[in-house]
């Protein structure tokens, strides 16, 4: 500023040259330096901004952390603790009617209530079949029971009596021929052929009293039997019947809720079932079937308590209680559904109850559960030592 | 005295600059290709440092780096969950598949699956959409410049479709990723709709991200995991040091810079060595009239190695200065991003440089050290 003012106002000089000559070397002196220097701080501020860490952050969601210090962690499916009842039907068909709709999935049924109901319109045709042949053999009971018709009976006692008397005559005829023979005014063969005709009537009266007889003592009680036997083999084809009947209608076989309803009116439904047709359940108090790996089995008690984390909630751990284990060591369950799958391992399968009310745990729901094993670990690690 | 040797430097402008010149261009090319080096190994394991969320890295234990994991059965996870110190652990899918665009062209891509349940593992900042729509049906991410790669010089949209392995997905978001060493856009899913975006193979998973307890020391926690599971278990340094360390030792691209490196340190000590030789044989004469008035040889050393300090530092100063003008204006090409001038480089390439003066100096000072001060008044 000085030197620019002494310039502009008093004109060049001697000493104001050497003095501008002066400031300008010592310009180009410090020019370099100045560039360097501005360059160099340039660099650092590169340097310092670039290099800037990043740093650590929080998951999206905080990942399910097991609330026990020495943990056995395994996955858990949600099941009811009736497990999953699917329903079946005991015969194939079309379903004629249904008493639920895939709308009352969730709500609860009674033991007993109707579910749906198979076509049974051949059954029913049969049924009446089988009343109509059973008209036949009742109708021969009845016919053998009211025997003997008392429309026969008459004549043939008219006939025995009408025999009757013929035999008196011909005894009477007898007798007196026989007192006649004594007195030799008959010939032998006359008495003889008196007392053959006598015989005879006295026979024709014996069989046709057997006969009367036979006839008052009704139907014979074989014969009977046979009928009846007929009626009860038509009685028992009907229940028969009628049972395949109540068998076309599927009942609820427990208490519980519908989790899956997949019965329409139309649908074909077959033996055993190809697809799951009502999945009942009891939700009283929901499970968790826990899958522990086959190389943490060492470290599991029966017993021991657990925590389950439903899958994306940061919520609090649900509190299991210890229901049973499984004896029996299962391939692990892949939920992959590829027909190629191989097993890796082997689980135990633990059940645990939920012991919380929760609104956010359904069935088949997969959970995180976390086992406490701090007491088992506690003493392995002091045998260990 | 030192200022009569800033007069006897800065005197001759020509000179003066050219040694500066000397010395900057050596800092420049050093730097620069220093850094780039670093930067570019550092590429390499931008997946694992990408990770924020997770300090530990489980996986195979034959695993040489990060590209090559093969898959671990899935209940190695629960196994993980089970290992004392442990506090949380989620299920990663790293692999490479191959999309399919709109128009029929195939991109090459790297493909993540996170998992679904908490996203571990998810990138960190968004550019278009939102993090949780990933979770809507057959979503993905891409990082920016995978978005640049795969649709070149298109605005960023969302809603695009592509087809991973013969199925639909769909862009949601477009997220800031480091860049991966081949270029390749990163894809963000999630992990059950992977099965469906990879070729059919029995084991899917391949990482399990893991977190220490509060308290409890990483390094001991990944020993621990590797004694109770048999996996391999890192911190995220020794798994970015191991991948690095790989990609070190299986390529030429160390060689490659350590050549021009060491061109670089070559030619910037041959152009600054020379020079400075030169010019302090220039300055004999000088030199000498000193030593006639009974300046101590130290003395003269001493001079000779401030004018050396000086050039360095200025020199120094304005290679570092063109380095990061060079970084900065290229921060926003794509292909260059996340490359930057390294502090590490910036010393190494100062203690170069300071040898690379020191080393002239003494060459030159040697001269002034055997000169009769008579000499230079016979000529």
């Amino acid at each position: 500023m000085t030197v620019s003012k002494s310039v502009g106002t008093t004109g060049p000089t001697q000493t104001n040259m050497r003095f501008v000559r002066a400031f300008f070397a010592s310009l180009r002196n410090m020019a370099v330096p100045a560039v360097s220097l501005s360059l160099l701080l340039f660099g650092v501020a590169h340097v310092v901004t670039s290099t800037r860490s990043e740093p650590a952050i929080d998951p999206p969601v905080t990942p399910p952390r097991s609330p026990y210090g020495a943990t056995i962690a395994g996955a858990g499916v949600v099941e009811p603790r009736s497990e999953n009842v699917r329903v079946g039907a005991p015969l194939s068909g079309v379903i004629l009617t249904t008493f639920v709709t895939p709308d009352d999935t969730g709500k609860s049924v009674k033991k007993g209530d109707l579910l749906f109901q198979v076509d049974d319109r051949h059954l029913h045709a049969q049924l009446l079949h089988a009343e109509a042949r059973l008209l036949v053999p009742q109708a021969q009971l009845a016919r053998l029971e009211s025997q003997p018709r008392p429309e026969e009976v008459s004549p043939q006692r008219f006939r025995v009596d009408a025999l009757r008397a013929n035999a008196v005559r011909a005894r009477d005829d007898f007798q007196r021929l026989l007192q006649l023979s004594d007195s030799r005014t008959i010939s032998e063969s006359e008495l003889v052929a008196s007392r053959q005709t006598l015989q005879a009537a006295d026979a024709e009266r014996d069989r046709a009293q057997a006969e009367l007889d036979l006839l008052i003592s009704g139907a014979w009680e074989p014969d009977k039997e046979v009928t009846r036997a007929e009626i009860a083999q038509i009685v028992a084809e009907i229940a028969r019947i009628k049972t395949e009947i109540s068998r076309s209608t599927v009942t609820a076989p427990i208490d519980g809720v519908m989790l899956q309803v997949n019965v329409r009116t139309g649908e074909f439904v077959a033996t055993p079932p190809t697809k799951d047709l009502i999945v009942l359940g009891d939700m009283q108090r929901p499970r968790v079937r826990v899958e522990i790996d086959e190389s943490d089995i060492p470290r599991f008690r029966p017993g021991m308590d657990a925590a389950a984390f439903v899958r994306g909630s940061d919520g609090q751990p649900l509190p299991l209680r210890f229901v049973r284990t499984e004896p029996f060591v299962v391939p692990k369950q892949s939920l992959t559904g590829s027909n190629d799958e191989r097993v890796d391992t082997r689980v135990l399968q633990v059940l645990y109850e939920i012991q919380a009310q929760t609104h956010s745990v359904f069935v088949g729901q997969q959970m995180d559960v976390f086992v406490n094993a701090t007491a088992v670990d506690a003493v392995t690690v002091s045998n260990g030592e | 005295m030192s200022w009569i040797a800033m007069r006897m430097l800065i005197g001759d402008t020509a000179k003066y600059l050219g040694l500066i010149f000397g010395i900057s261009f050596a800092t420049l090319l050093m730097t620069q290709q220093i850094s780039i080096f670093v930067g570019i190994m550092k590429r390499t394991a931008s997946q694992v440092l990408d990770v924020r969320d997770a300090p530990i890295w489980v996986m195979d234990e034959k695993t040489r780096f990060i590209d090559e994991a093969p898959g671990i059965p899935e209940g190695d996870l629960e196994r993980v969950r089970g290992v004392t110190g442990v506090d949380w652990a989620a299920r990663l899918y790293k692999g490479q598949v191959t999309a399919r665009l709109e128009g029929g062209e195939f991109r090459a891509v790297v493909l993540f699956g996170l998992d679904d349940a908490t996203l571990v593992g998810a990138p960190a900042e968004m550019i278009r959409g939102q993090l949780s729509d990933l979770r809507q049906p057959d979503a993905f991410m891409v990082d920016k410049s995978g978005y640049e790669y795969m649709w070149p010089g298109e605005p960023l949209i969302l809603g695009r479709v592509v087809e991973l392995n013969d199925r639909r997905a769909r862009l949601v978001g477009i997220c800031k990723a480091s860049a991966p060493f081949t270029t390749l856009p990163v894809l963000y899913t999630r992990y059950s709709i992977v099965r469906g975006f990879v070729p059919g193979q029995r084991t899917l998973m391949n990482y399990i991200l893991a977190s220490p307890k509060r308290g409890s020391d990483p390094l001991q926690v990944c020993v621990q995991i590797n004694k109770v599971t048999g996996l391999a278990a890192y911190t995220q340094e020794q798994f970015f040091w191991k991948t690095i360390k790989y990609f070190l030792s299986t390529t030429g691209i160390p060689v490659n810079f350590g050549i021009t490196i060491t061109l670089g340190f070559l030619v910037g000590a041959a152009i600054t060595g020379q020079t400075f030789y030169l010019f302090t044989l220039e300055n004999l004469k000088q030199f000498g009239v000193l030593k006639a008035m009974g300046v101590s040889n130290s003395r003269i050393v001493g001079m000779v190695l401030l004018q050396g300090a000086v050039v360095g530092l200025l020199g120094f100063g304005i290679g570092i200065g063109l380095t990061a003008a060079f970084f900065e204006s290229t921060k926003n090409i794509t292909h260059l991003a996340g490359l930057y001038l390294v502090p590490e480089a910036a010393v190494g390439v100062g203690v170069a440089v300071m040898m690379i003066v020191s080393l002239a100096a003494m060459v030159a000072s040697m001269k002034v050290l055997w000169l009769e001060p008579a000499q230079v008044f016979r000529g």
